[in-house]
């Protein structure tokens, strides 16, 4: 008697399930009795680990893992992320389609938090021969963007409103302004901090019966030793990546500035219950380790009542003490009043350091010499420079008279930020800024901003098509690039005005008369390769044949669908406003 | 010499079948017998009850075919990417069969403990599976749809989030 699909054993009707597609185990399910009732424990519970990578803190997935099989509604669970990434999707694609109400779809995909990360990174991987490759990539890329901005943005917030947030999490928020598709977000930095905890315990046995005061050495010298702490020699001190916590943590040399050389020997000891913290030192973060109750950091019991002395480390330069007579020295080398030393030589608040290090960012920025800043270095100069302000604006230095033009300065840099570039990030300016700001012009002026983002966003673009007679003189089409005769940058064309559509006092301060066309001529709005975005008359404009390169290949994706190589032109996909281009 | 050792397989239908003996060890069941009763193995045919000769035969074809693939690993562990249904070229020719054959053969597969050929036959019939209405599959293998409508039209509602929309 031959066999049928139902009849073979159990075991081998589990190893046919698991090879099925998620979405085609359902299917199975309504063909009969036999297969809706099939036993299915893990298969669910395997899919949700292999499908999705990330999840939203809600879901206390790690947590699930770790417990019974039968604790958790696998399929359910399954289901729902499945639901979600097919709405993500939808939203993506819609992006795609229309240039109205996009902030609106971003916004939607980011209310999933974390859980919409996988499908953005299915996305953001599109295969290069996607018919609509570089704006999948951008946008999915600028949506996932504001995802992380927005969890970094509420942990600064957190921390302003006076909840504890861990050190590691207030820092790896600044990698989150830069991470785009890498690792190193919150949790991949707290388990990278585990792991380092637990190989120094698993090569330093003897580490139980250590005094603090030794283990706070011994850990400095093994931090060294893996290269964790410090700036190898081939690495520039201001190089910006070294201002970034996660980015230290990832393979390969990990060079960082002392803040964050601190950050990881403090966050470390925490882990192996050592009370290190960061200490404010002028010019030079270091480290103060802190004795128990009742103890002193060499291990020997004091009276009740008396407290003992703390040390410092400086784990960026070596593994040795530093010994605070030398501090009070640089201190009073500095002219620096003695009765400010207490504040200088104490344990600095999470705040403070993420002030710090935003100054810190600021100051690697000036360092990078001008023509390096353009194109997609890592992390990126935009991002970077986002994250400080934001920080400085979150969380401002209480008291002082500049603080408040300290704000209002960072709001004018962040709504043109976001105007810019970050336009994801409207409900974040919306919802963290009204309440704290004094200066009302500059306040004013960024909710006027905000306002025409959001109504630019819904309303249908103008439609320009080629029929009317007055376009023949318009040459040039959506998507050729061309280099500037005067200024030879590299650019594409966005679109078109038939005669200068400028203000007279922008006319007036390019001296458009002064061009041989004068204002009456073709006018394109471009986009160059440094990421400017620029209004240029026809006759300077050199069509070239050139491939577009890397640089401006990626940011095409906001206008573009693709690069069609054999008639040398981006292919639009802002249809909606030059049907004709 | 070992490789030169031929031994002999007796089908479930009592037809006698010499293989090289690394070609027969392929199977688990096989090499874990052998190893049991020796040398005594080489020169009586070793009974496999549940297997025909045709069957057998399209079984050890395969085992010839795949005699120098590098063992099976263990790579069953939680952090495997996702299990891939691609099949290579040769497999997916071998595993062209009626649908009594390809179960046979799983069967055969999973009887002898072939781990990898098991997998095949596995993958073959998920790739029979996916992409197919459920009243497709019912015809596919010959399923009786015993629900009641009102059962139906529950389960249906259930697994929604999976229908392509």
């Amino acid at each position: 008697m031959a066999f049928t699909l139902s009849e073979l054993p159990t075991e081998v009707l589990h190893q046919i399930i698991s090879y099925l597609p998620p979405s085609s185990v359902p299917t199975l399910q309504t063909v009969s009795r036999k297969f809706n009732d099939f036993p299915q424990p893990l298969l669910w519970r395997d899919h949700c680990r292999t499908h999705f990578k990330y999840w939203s803190p809600e879901h206390s997935f790690q947590q699930k893992l770790s417990g019974a099989v039968v604790e958790t509604d696998w399929k359910k669970l399954f289901s729902d992320r499945y639901s979600v990434d097919r709405s993500i999707t939808r939203d993506v694609d819609g992006i795609l389609a229309s240039q109205r109400n996009r902030i609106e779809k971003a916004e939607r995909i980011m209310g999933h938090g974390y859980d919409a990360k996988d499908a953005l990174l299915r996305h953001l991987n599109v295969g290069d021969h996607a018919e609509d490759v570089l704006a999948r990539r951008f946008y999915s890329d600028a949506v996932l963007g504001g995802l992380h901005r927005s969890m970094a943005v509420r942990e600064w917030a957190k921390l302003n409103d006076g909840d504890v947030v861990p050190l590691e999490r207030a820092l790896a928020a600044f990698d989150m302004f830069v991470l785009h598709e890498r690792d190193g977000d919150f949790h991949d930095v707290a388990t990278r901090l585990d792991g380092i905890a637990q190989q120094y315990c698993s090569e330093n046995p003897e580490n139980m019966d250590q005094s603090p005061q030794q283990k706070a050495i011994a850990l400095a010298e093994f931090l060294r030793q893996h290269d964790l702490t410090g700036i190898s020699s081939n690495s520039h001190y201001h190089d910006l990546q070294n201002n970034f916590i996660g980015i230290a943590l990832q393979d390969g040399p990990h060079p960082s500035l002392p803040l964050v050389s601190v950050a990881i020997y403090c966050c470390v000891a925490q882990r192996l219950g050592i009370d290190a913290q960061p200490c404010g030192f002028p010019f030079h973060v270091l480290a103060i380790i802190k004795p128990s109750p009742g103890r002193t950091l060499d291990g020997r019991h004091t009276d009740p009542g008396t407290s003992s002395e703390p040390m410092y480390m400086d784990p960026f330069r070596s593994s040795q003490e530093v010994y605070v007579k030398d501090l009070r020295a640089q201190l009073q080398s500095l002219g620096i009043s003695p009765a400010n030393f207490p504040e200088l030589l104490g344990a600095s608040s999470t705040a403070e350091i993420i002030r710090r290090c935003a100054k810190n960012i600021i100051t690697s920025l000036q360092a990078i010499p001008r023509d390096h800043s353009a194109g997609h270095s890592y992390p990126d100069v935009d991002g970077a420079f986002y994250a400080a302000v934001w920080a400085v604006l979150l969380l401002p230095e209480g008291g002082t008279i500049t603080a408040g033009a300290q704000r209002a300065n960072c709001l004018s840099h962040i709504t043109e930020l976001i105007e810019k570039y970050f336009l994801t990030d409207t409900w974040l300016i919306e919802k963290y800024i009204p309440p704290m700001i004094e200066d009302r012009i500059q306040h004013e002026q960024s909710r006027n901003t905000i306002r025409v983002i959001r109504t630019t966003d819904h309303m249908p673009k103008t439609v320009k098509d080629r029929t009317s007679d007055s376009v023949r003189n318009v040459q040039y089409k959506v998507g050729q690039i061309f280099h500037h005769k005067r200024y030879h940058y590299k650019a594409v064309i966005t679109g078109w005005d038939v005669e200068c559509a400028a203000t007279d006092d922008w006319m007036a301060h390019m001296r458009v008369h002064e061009l041989p066309g004068g204002k009456h001529q073709g006018f394109y709005h471009v986009l160059g390769e440094d990421k400017s975005v620029r209004y240029v008359a026809e006759e300077n404009i050199a069509l070239v044949q050139d491939d577009p390169g890397k640089d401006l290949m990626v940011l095409a994706g906001q206008h573009f669908k693709r690069w069609d190589r054999t008639n040398g032109i981006f292919v639009s996909n802002i249809k909606d406003e030059y049907p004709d281009d | 010499m070992a490789e030169m050792q031929k031994i002999k397989l007796m089908s479930s239908d009592s037809a006698e079948i010499t293989v090289h003996r690394d070609v027969a060890e392929r199977s688990v069941l096989i090499k874990n017998m052998m190893e049991d009763i020796g040398e005594q193995a080489m020169t009586e045919a070793i009974p496999i009850p549940n297997v025909n000769e045709a069957v057998l035969n399209k079984v050890i074809e395969w085992c010839v075919h795949h005699k120098g693939d590098p063992p099976a690993t263990n790579d069953d562990d939680a952090d495997s990417r996702k299990k891939t249904t691609d099949i290579e070229e040769w497999d997916q020719k071998f595993m062209q069969v009626d649908q009594e054959m390809l179960f046979e053969i799983i069967l055969a597969a999973n009887y002898l403990d072939i781990k990898a050929l098991l997998d095949v036959g596995c993958k073959t019939v998920a790739n029979m599976i996916k992409g197919k209405s459920p009243e497709e599959i019912r015809k596919t293998f010959n399923i009786q749809n015993d629900f009641t409508p009102e059962e139906e039209d529950q389960i249906r509602r259930e697994n929604e989030w999976a229908e392509d929309r």
